[in-house]
């Protein structure tokens, strides 16, 4: 029963939320592709661990190196191979969902349990293996997690699909001669992309902390390129003395993918009105 | 004046709006009213405003008394053990309103054991009730996803009917069903009403239903009273015009001539809302005088029949 | 029923054939990896004649697959013992650390999000799912790190890390594996009740609500009685999903806290380069993410009789 309608913006705090989290650390981070208040490359070890101050506002690491500045990077590290993860996951995952989608009885299942195996690899478990066979790298971590990610991008883009292919304007193009591929990209895609940002949104924050766990154990961005999860498990031997060395990095990633859920669950409460009246 | 329940200037409110403005009922033991009326005419609101099951923010204010109590007055313990016991409901859409778990005998015994009856004697007294609903042939262990629409709303029925309540309210529960189960369910409750003086309060857009099972009648429009009384009465020669629109409406079985055109009342209902001044019915009504939009029209008649309406359909 | 039986036997072996072309396949030569860069030719050969990397892949495969159902899982590299005594060494510490892990998730998951999900709209559930959004949110080995900080080196209410082992009694082992459950149940107890709450919100919408409160069930009883087994059932199957979280989860905090578990083997063997150590542990692993899935599929069909009508 409505009564008046409100503007739309203040009904969404979720959303706000997100962008304003997310804007944190995106900003710096993308700041950083040109620009960090110092090179992170160099070693500094006349100012090691020196206290929050106006030239360094997060202080400096072990080796003098400005922590500001490692977090930028990180930060942006962090989000350049979680977007190429989730978009690996959802270029595999949709295809296969919308064949299995489009393919009636047990072609369509099969297809889905073959998919579903993507499931039993958590992506530790395939960057272990990965790392045990070629050593450490940015590829690794990126196939690790976008593989995991393939069922979940497939499962959703096959119920979605399903349903819409059900529509009555499908079955009138499909009289109308128009082939299995241009229904497909024309009526099918455009009607679930929507429900997809929403959980690629939602699979990039979960993807951030896959990320930030493989860095942590030496499985992900190998040194010198800073990276967050590798820079906590750096300092946690100082944790004692400078505990901001530990506080800052897990702040970031917490920001980051907090910013991510918000925006995740803002975008769903827009796009999926009857999910959101759960919500 | 002294029925089971007697039902004083009910109105149900959401925040501002008034989406029942003040129902009158009288309701005797043994005895059946029809309560019919447009889809958003608040019928069902009624309902659930004698059960006190209105979802929050809705309120309702009035009186409701069964046997003198009060039921808005009640606090909710108290009113938990009149419902069902005392007050039964069945709904609408019987395919969602079974616990898709739980088989249906422990369903049907479930209020009953609420209630005391001990766990041998409710189960014995499920499988006689839906035995008594038709549903000899279904086993109590069965789960409701097993069973048709119709076997759903039997299944309703017998949860109603499991602590014998003093009164029955029937939610349009006949639009899920083909027309051979609905004659039957009217039979059966018919007959547990002349044999237990369970009253009952026949919810539906359908007047052949009415016509045939209520002795009384109450017709709402937009949240208010139009018409009452005894339904041959109101059905032969109503006073309101909306009823008149309404049986207008209505094929009359093999007394609708061939070819005969169903008039359809113009306009629509008005949203609770925007009610307009004076009668809501003004408006798509025929006989609008310039006094029909001064005021809200009492329930005024001469007899038993009641119309709220300042200038009613003459009597023959 | 026999069809999600062979499905799940197929995911097994398919998962297994992943496993070891990934291992044998990728690195070029398993034995050159495994003794490193400056390793001479001749030590290669030898390593490869004892492992048996002469034979061709298909019996390569089969073998170890022979020997896993045997459990002669070969002998590690590094440490010169079999693989089977260094997994029953290890598991005795991640498998009680993943049973009590998996306790306090549920134990704190489940009933918040029913918490929660009664006290729709107010501000104690606004409250709840804020702290569960925020929970799930931060890294596990971060929290397990600031819980050393607090819980261990200022308030020295608990060890900072280590393992004592089972000898030295119970309790000391249980303390040690206190802070890392922890660390890792809270996030994935966020995600529980999240979730939870929802489900239990969908169910108490439901029409077979209303009729339950006619009956004139109370709201309590009708929360207990009709809305939480129907909402536990999509619970049940995101708790089979879960478990690759808590798998993963496991891992990291055996490394935060130093406990000599699984998750440690696994990482000292990846850095030992030691793939043969690596390809039982992994398959190990996924094996376990296969049967719990299934396990998990297995119980919400018993639960919901619908599905099981489906089959």
């Amino acid at each position: 029963m409505s009564l008046g309608s409100t503007p739309a913006l203040p009904r969404h705090p979720s959303l706000i939320a997100g962008i304003v989290l997310l804007s944190i650390v995106l900003l710096p981070a993308s700041l950083s592709v040109v620009w960090t208040p110092f090179p992170t490359a160099r070693l500094d070890i006349v100012h090691r661990l020196a206290p929050i101050s106006a030239t360094h506002p997060l202080g400096t690491d072990p080796f003098g190196r400005d922590l500001l500045s490692i977090l930028m990077i990180g930060a942006r590290n962090s989000l350049s191979i979680c977007t190429a993860a989730i978009a690996l996951g959802a270029a595999i995952g949709v295809p296969v969902g919308l064949a299995a989608a489009a393919s009636p009885g047990w072609r369509g299942a099969t297809l889905m349990r073959a998919a579903d195996l993507g499931l039993a690899f958590p992506p530790l478990l395939t960057a272990s293996m990965i790392v045990a066979a070629l050593g450490a790298g940015r590829g690794g971590t990126i196939l690790a997690i976008g593989l995991f990610n393939a069922p979940a991008f497939a499962r959703i883009t096959r119920v979605e699909a399903r349903s819409v292919l059900q529509r009555d304007y499908v079955a009138a193009a499909r009289i109308a001669g128009r082939g299995p591929a241009a229904i497909l990209g024309v009526h099918v895609l455009p009607n679930i992309a929507a429900t997809l940002l929403v959980q690629a949104t939602i699979a990039l924050a979960l993807a951030i902390l896959a990320e930030a766990g493989l860095s942590y154990l030496g499985l992900g961005t190998p040194p010198p390129v800073p990276s967050l999860g590798r820079a906590l498990s750096e300092y946690q031997t100082q944790i004692f003395d400078d505990p901001l060395l530990v506080i800052a990095p897990g702040a970031a990633i917490a920001l980051l993918v907090l910013g991510l859920n918000q925006l995740g669950d803002g975008l769903r409460d827009i796009l999926d009105p009857a999910v959101a009246q759960r919500a | 004046m002294n029925g089971v329940l007697e039902v004083r200037d009910l109105r149900v409110n959401l925040r501002q709006t008034r989406l029942l403005d003040g129902i009158d009922l009288s309701l005797a033991r043994g005895e059946a009213i029809g309560i019919v009326g447009e889809s958003g005419c608040g019928k069902s609101l009624f309902a659930l405003a004698l059960m006190g099951l209105l979802p929050p923010p809705l309120r309702a204010t009035g009186s409701v008394c069964l046997d003198g109590q009060n039921l808005l007055a009640l606090p909710e313990g108290a009113m938990c053990r009149i419902r069902g016991k005392r007050l039964a409901m069945v709904f609408q859409e019987p395919m969602l309103a079974l616990n898709p778990v739980q088989p249906i005998g422990r369903q049907v015994a479930e209020g009953m054991r609420l209630h005391g009856l001990g766990r041998a004697d409710a189960e014995a007294k499920a499988r006689r009730l839906l035995n008594r609903v038709g549903l000899a042939r279904v086993r109590p262990d069965a789960y409701p996803h097993t069973l048709s629409g119709g076997q759903r709303q039997r299944v309703m029925i017998a949860i109603a009917l499991a602590s014998d309540p003093d009164i029955l309210i029937a939610d349009e529960f006949s639009t899920a069903l083909d027309m051979v189960t609905q004659a039957q369910i009217i039979r059966l409750l018919a007959e547990l009403s002349a044999e237990t003086q369970m009253g009952l309060l026949l919810i539906s857009h359908d007047l052949g239903l009415v016509a045939e099972a209520a002795s009384k009648t109450l017709v709402l429009y937009a949240g208010r009273p139009a018409e009452s009384g005894p339904t041959r009465q109101i059905f032969a020669a109503p006073r309101h015009p909306y009823t008149q629109g309404l049986l207008g409406a209505t094929l009359h079985g093999t007394d609708t001539p061939p070819g005969k055109v169903l008039a359809a009342i113009p306009g629509q209902v008005p949203d609770p809302a925007h009610r307009p001044e004076g009668c809501a019915f003004a408006p798509r009504c025929g006989r609008a005088a310039p006094d029909c939009c001064a005021g809200v029209p009492d329930m005024a008649g001469r007899n038993a029949n009641l119309a709220a309406c300042l200038h009613p359909l003459a009597q023959p | 029923m026999t069809g999600k039986i062979a499905a799940f036997a197929i995911s097994l072996v398919a998962a297994s054939v992943i496993v070891f072309l990934v291992l044998n396949v990728l690195p070029g030569d398993p034995a050159a990896v495994m003794l490193g860069l400056d390793a001479q030719p001749d030590t290669i050969a030898a390593l490869h004649h004892k492992l048996g990397l002469d034979a061709p892949l298909p019996a390569r495969y089969l073998h170890w697959i022979a020997g896993l159902l045997w459990l002669h899982l070969g002998t590690s590299f590094t440490y010169g013992i079999p693989v089977t005594d260094l997994l029953a060494d290890r598991l005795q510490v991640t498998l009680p650390l993943a049973a009590i892990t998996l306790l306090l998730a549920v134990a704190i998951g489940i009933p918040v999000g029913v918490a929660a999900a009664a006290r729709q709209g107010s501000l104690g559930d606004a409250a709840i799912m804020a702290a569960a959004q925020l929970t799930k949110s931060v890294p596990d080995f971060w929290l397990g790190v600031i819980f050393i900080l607090v819980f261990a080196l200022r308030l020295h209410w608990l060890p900072a890390g280590g393992f004592p082992g089972w000898q030295g009694g119970l309790l000391p082992a249980c303390r040690a594996l206190l802070l890392p459950a922890f660390a890792l149940a809270l996030p994935q107890a966020a995600i529980l009740a999240r979730f939870t709450r929802s489900a239990t919100i969908t169910a108490l919408n439901q029409d077979y609500i209303r009729t339950a409160r006619a009956k004139g069930l109370s709201r309590r009883a009708v929360l207990w009685r009709h809305a939480l087994p129907n909402a536990l059932i999509p619970v049940v199957t995101v708790a089979g999903l879960l478990f690759p979280l808590l798998l993963s989860g496991t891992v990291i905090v055996e490394n935060v806290f130093n406990i000599p578990g699984l998750g440690r083997l696994l990482f000292e063997a990846i850095n030992q380069r030691d793939l043969i150590v690596v390809q039982d542990l992994v398959v190990i692993l996924v094996a376990s993410v296969v049967l719990v899935n299934f396990a998990a599929d297995s119980l919400a069909a018993r639960l919901d009789p619908r599905i099981a009508a489906n089959e």
